[in-house]
């Protein structure tokens, strides 16, 4: 190097300077007579752009894969010019994404793939979740920790305290798709009403002010009717088959005696020898009494000269649907089919339980019966109007032990004692207390 | 002779450098690892290296230079280099940051190619960080010739770029 500072520096002194390779002494003059010289500061200003486009066509040179740092921009381990040095060069090659060897191709891939591993982590994560959640409601209802709802109202299954596996930025982010996928329900009111209003036209149907057909219940209950009686026609069908069967081949499980029980059984085992060449008489019977299905129902009493209305039992009860549901008189018939002039009151009860009134002339008479169960068991009484008995059926013991404890109620009649047919007071007192065991159960009804 | 352990050293201290330096020198990343690799083969025989960036960089500079004298394999590999980049050219249409990138390099290396044997490798040794020092010893210069000579190679490589430079623009023009 030329060391006569006396005049200019020369361009290899200049470029030794910028690349400081000059000693420490050399260095301050050139920097001394830089400052003082405008010629010099002009061509340092030169070096320092041979310097910087250089290095910039030399690193064009470099390969992908081998990188463009220069050795000193490395660090060299023992030797090399320093950054600040390479700085002061100008000679730094700062393009952090040319050091990573990063193009926009690779860098468009790696945000895809980045992209798409995260959208698969998510959606296996809350589909893990959506499986579990169910497993555990469960289990933390059972152990009184987990699942508590969120206020949209989505049941969220929050780990346990000890669950360290979970991830809580996970959790609130699925926490927060589910608020979005289930927003809260606000409840506002109706801004039309939800029934509209009708115009009231003459002639049509009276209309509530609710706007509500008031006709509505009793087509409804017209509806129901007519689903009990079809569903009571085909119980009928099988209940009949099922008497038969068992009139015909075992005894009844209620008692029964008489000469009229023979004959309706008779009647019953005839009907169903005939059953395989002639018309089912007990069809043939219900359909003749009137035109909807008709079931008789046997009233018999162990006890010997029991009656009922002044009839002696046994008796038939005649019913028609709408008698089945208290809503017609029931004709009373003899075992033979022919008419009492009676008819009664069936009123079916709480347990199935059943109650016959039978209204005579002076006379409140009533059989109180329990649950059918192939037949029915229960006390017949009879007392005169004046008073007013009121049967309560209780289960005591299965079967033929159902008891009816009677609860009189006494009330002042106004016609008992100025009834001239009353019977006398002895009569009365034993009418009134007489109650007598008797069973019911269906049979054919007879042909008249 | 250097032990294996020191040579260990060596090489993950300068192989990157060296074969990087070698590459810009000749344009070949095959070519620069096969000579990087003799470098330190030679490295491993020598009994004591006193500057080793130096000796280093400086065998390499001789393995290079020795290697440039066969013109049949230089003309291969630079009518290979022609084939590379025309087939770059035309299956790269659709990257035309890399087609630019492909042509200033190919304007860098004949700008590289058109200075003279020592500027060139004064300037890329010092390109990779080798001091004035090193260099004047691996080239055999004094070093109050190596500013000289880095600044001849900087400037005579400014103005071929641009000679280069302006003659693609009139060639597209």
């Amino acid at each position: 190097m030329d060391e006569d500072w006396t005049t200019h520096p020369d361009e290899g002194t200049i470029h030794a300077w910028l690349d400081d390779a000059l000693d420490a002494p050399a260095a301050a003059r050139v920097a001394e007579h830089v400052r003082s010289c405008a010629e010099c500061a002009a061509a340092v200003a030169e070096a320092r752009g041979l310097i910087a486009g250089a290095s910039r066509i030399v690193a064009s040179l470099d390969d992908h894969a081998l990188g463009a740092r220069p050795g000193w921009a490395q660090g060299a381990p023992e030797t090399g010019a320093s950054p600040a040095a390479a700085a002061a060069r100008g000679t730094g090659n700062g393009s952090l994404w040319r050091w990573l060897h990063v193009t926009p191709a690779r860098a468009t891939i790696a945000a895809t793939v980045l992209v798409a591993l995260g959208i698969t982590m998510t959606r296996s994560r809350t589909a893990t979740n959506d499986v579990v959640s169910p497993v555990a409601r469960s289990m933390a209802s059972r152990a009184g920790t987990g699942a508590t709802t969120d206020s949209a109202g989505s049941v969220v299954a929050s780990a346990p305290a000890s669950d360290a596996g979970r991830d809580p930025l996970l959790d609130s982010a699925i926490k927060r798709n589910l608020a979005i996928a289930q927003p809260p329900r606000a409840l506002e009111p109706a801004q039309t009403p939800a029934v509209p209003v009708p115009v009231p036209t003459p002639g049509a149907p009276a209309v509530g002010l609710a706007g509500v057909d008031t006709s509505a219940s009793t087509r409804v209950a017209e509806a129901r009717r007519a689903t009990v009686e079809a569903r009571e026609q085909r119980v009928g069908v099988a209940d009949r088959s099922r008497v038969r069967g068992a009139v015909a081949a075992a005894p009844a499980p209620v008692p029964a005696t008489g000469a009229a029980t023979e004959a309706v059984r008779g009647d019953a085992v005839a009907g169903s020898a005939n059953a395989g060449t002639l018309p089912d008489r007990a069809m043939v019977a219900s359909k003749s009494l009137s035109g909807v299905a008709t079931e008789c129902y046997l009233i018999e009493s162990s006890a010997p000269g029991v009656r009922w209305g002044g009839v002696p039992l046994p008796l038939v009860v005649s019913t028609d649907s709408a008698a089945r549901i208290g809503q017609a008189p029931a004709p009373v018939l003899t075992t033979a089919g022919s008419a009492t002039g009676l008819s009664t009151q069936l009123t079916p009860g709480a347990g199935d339980s059943l109650t016959l009134r039978l209204r005579r002339i002076g006379y409140m008479e009533s059989i109180a019966f329990g649950p059918d169960i192939g037949g029915r068991a229960g006390f017949a009484s009879s007392a005169p109007v004046s008073q007013l008995e009121e049967v309560v059926v209780a289960r005591t013991e299965p079967s033929s032990s159902y008891a009816a404890t009677r609860a009189p109620v006494r009330k002042a009649a106004e016609s008992a004692a100025a009834g001239a047919s009353a019977a006398p007071p002895k009569e009365a007192a034993a009418q009134r207390s007489a109650a007598n065991r008797v069973t019911m159960r269906r049979v054919s009804c007879p042909v008249r | 002779m250097v032990s294996p352990d020191r040579l260990s050293q060596l090489f993950k201290a300068y192989h990157t450098p060296l074969v990087r330096f070698l590459t810009r020198r000749l344009g070949d990343r095959d070519s620069a690892e096969e000579i990087a690799q003799e470098t330190f083969v030679r490295a491993l025989r020598q009994e004591t290296i006193t500057s080793e960036r130096s000796w280093l960089f400086a065998v390499a500079s001789n393995l290079v230079r020795d290697e440039t004298r066969r013109d049949a394999r230089e003309r291969k590999r630079l009518d290979r280099m022609k084939a590379d980049a025309d087939a770059d050219a035309a299956s790269q249409e659709l990257e035309p940051t890399s087609m630019e990138r492909a042509e200033e390099q190919a304007l860098a290396r004949q700008a590289i190619e058109m200075l003279a044997e020592r500027d060139r490798e004064a300037l890329l040794m010092r390109e990779e960080g080798l001091g004035y020092d090193e260099i004047a010893e691996a080239l055999e210069l004094s070093v109050g010739s190596v500013g000289t000579t880095l600044s001849r190679a900087r400037r005579r490589l400014m103005e071929a770029y641009e000679a280069l430079q302006a003659e693609r623009s009139a060639k597209r023009a």
